[in-house]
């Protein structure tokens, strides 16, 4: 196996405490703020919009004063797949059909087609993509795991009064993000263990029943080594008296303070904007100049 | 709903696993010609069968919000592109427990009366399908659309036609356990897929593709992965809870005769 080693996690995001004035905010705040702007940015397609979503992500940046060259290695990895898109598009893209409802054609070659529409759509992806890294980097720096398991919890209380099992959920969160490197660690130790006695997992041929049967040692272990330590977690906590979400009093109290509503109006302003902006009059006249 | 403690925490260990496996690509067994299957979906099923639906949803919740997250910050394919959008990610993966649990319960504990009722349901739901396709305009003249419905349809009136013969036949909990792995796969597969046609056949997400190449990699990936599933699911299942069958005693390094 050649990726012996690699199984600690790999870092998905790190947390910067710069302190700055985003940090400071209501973890709700920081992340319904960014789920917002993030919303906006998935639904609209139009090249211009995006660009001015980008712009207004590296200001957000700034104001949480993350070094930009630190976001920005975020997408180094993103480049190869760029690519993959780009051929993608070119091949897979209804050229022909945007052709001829009116889109210019950029390229032509034979029966090959490469319509401005298409390369539009492709650009539009590109930076819906940058900017929604950019904005997940920027909500990873300013919130850690506690910040966001609160957060999700504090957003979701309000339904809690129909039924909505908001801390419960909260709470397989928490347990989800603590049992990670726990089985991230057993499994090095299973495949470390297996290769040990010769194992090689994924490897040689075989058909499918026989290639599932070589991940068995380390699959079958992993899960039930995950579901004997859930067992023994939820024996500890009934022992200890844990009864669940009503009635139970909370060490961080979550409070609204007026710069947490002005950030949140800013946000969904923002996120307002990027929504309903129609930039095409502008996009005419730019190419008009050119 | 009440959701009890040890179901809270199962279903937080198994959504730590499915994420787990798409992290350091534990979840993916390589296959023909460079296709790598995926086995993430795996725990939503172990999840549904061991503590019921809501557990099997909060773990399809977890792993499509991973699977969600991860097509934006490592994309290996041009196929992250759609998992980037959560209709694609997330809403498809919460179906995969509330499915597998259904399936697993009509097989288990068959009531016949019901289980005929719901099986009857899925085989009119079929047919209308079909009858949707060819007899009106929904689809105007898009071929490939239609055969991916009717070869969606006639599956799925196989499978409740399989049921039927499971439901009434009676054959235990391995069965059962099996029957909800390939139900519970083949949602991951078929909802992913059509959600991936439809929003790109709208022109609501980019870039396109024909329904073809969907039907292709529904048939290339969803087979081996039913089979891994069910081979890992029940494998998982009957070792937790004891349950012994075929072969007993150490088997991990015998050689296959």
């Amino acid at each position: 196996m050649s990726e012996w080693g690699t199984f600690r996690m790999l870092s998905i995001g790190q947390y910067l405490p710069t302190g700055s004035a985003l940090h400071r905010l209501d973890p709700r705040v920081r992340l319904l703020g960014v789920l917002l702007v993030g919303c906006a940015l998935l639904v609209r397609g139009q090249v211009t919009v995006l660009l001015l979503g980008l712009v207004v992500v590296i200001l957000l940046l700034a104001v949480a004063r993350i070094p930009l060259g630190h976001a920005l290695r975020g997408l180094r990895p993103l480049w190869p797949f760029f690519l993959l898109l780009l051929a993608f598009q070119l091949l897979f893209y209804p050229h022909r059909q945007a052709v001829a409802a009116g889109s210019p054609a950029l390229w032509q070659a034979g029966r090959f087609v490469v319509s401005s529409a298409g390369i539009t759509a492709l650009v539009a992806l590109w930076l819906r993509m940058v900017a929604l890294v950019l904005l997940l980097t920027l909500l990873t720096s300013i919130a850690d795991a506690t910040d966001l398991v609160h957060a999700v919890e504090g957003l979701f209380r309000p339904l809690q009064r129909i039924g909505f099992p908001a801390h419960e959920l909260a709470l397989v969160l928490v347990v989800a993000l603590r049992f990670l490197p726990l089985l991230a660690r057993e499994a090095d130790r299973l495949v470390k263990a297996q290769a040990a006695r010769g194992a090689d997992f994924g490897r040689g041929g075989g058909r499918i029943v026989q290639r599932v049967r070589k991940t068995f040692p380390l699959l079958i272990p992993l899960f039930v080594i995950a579901l004997r330590r859930a067992e023994e977690l939820a024996v500890a906590m009934e022992a200890r008296g844990y009864v669940g979400g009503r009635g139970r009093s909370h060490f961080v109290r979550l409070r609204m303070r007026p710069t947490d509503w002005l950030a949140l109006t800013t946000a969904a302003a923002l996120a307002t904007m990027l929504l309903w902006l129609d930039l095409r009059p502008l996009e005419a006249a730019v190419l008009r100049i050119f | 709903m009440r959701i009890s403690v040890r179901q809270i925490v199962i279903a937080g260990a198994l959504g730590a696993i499915a994420i787990l496996l798409g992290a350091t690509r534990l979840g993916f067994i390589p296959f023909v010609l460079g296709i790598a299957i995926t086995v993430m979906h795996v725990p939503a099923i172990v999840g549904a069968v061991l503590e019921g639906p809501l557990v099997g949803l909060i773990i399809g919740l977890l792993f499509g919000l991973f699977s969600c997250a991860w097509a934006y910050i490592a994309p290996t394919g041009p196929g992250d592109a759609y998992f980037q959008n959560p209709l694609v990610s997330i809403i498809p993966r919460m179906c995969i427990g509330p499915v597998a649990y259904l399936v697993y319960r009509l097989t288990r504990e068959p009531r016949s009366w019901r289980s005929a009722l719901i099986l009857g349901l899925v085989l009119l739901l079929a047919g209308g399908a079909i009858g949707i396709a060819y007899g009106t305009p929904t689809f105007g003249d898009n071929a490939g659309a239609r055969l991916v419905t009717l070869g969606a349809a006639l599956t799925l009136a196989a499978l409740a036609l399989a049921g039927l013969g499971l439901t009434l036949g009676r054959l235990g909990e391995i069965a059962a356990i099996g029957a909800a792995a390939v139900a519970g796969t083949l949602t991951n597969t078929v909802l992913v897929l059509s959600a991936i046609g439809w929003l790109t056949s709208h022109g609501w997400l980019n870039p396109p593709v024909p329904w073809s190449v969907l039907l292709a990699v529904g048939l290339t990936n969803g087979i081996p992965e039913i089979v891994a599933a069910v081979l890992i699911t029940v494998a998982v299942v009957a070792a937790w809870r004891q349950i012994e069958f075929g072969r007993k005693g150490a088997r991990i390094f015998r050689e296959e005769a």
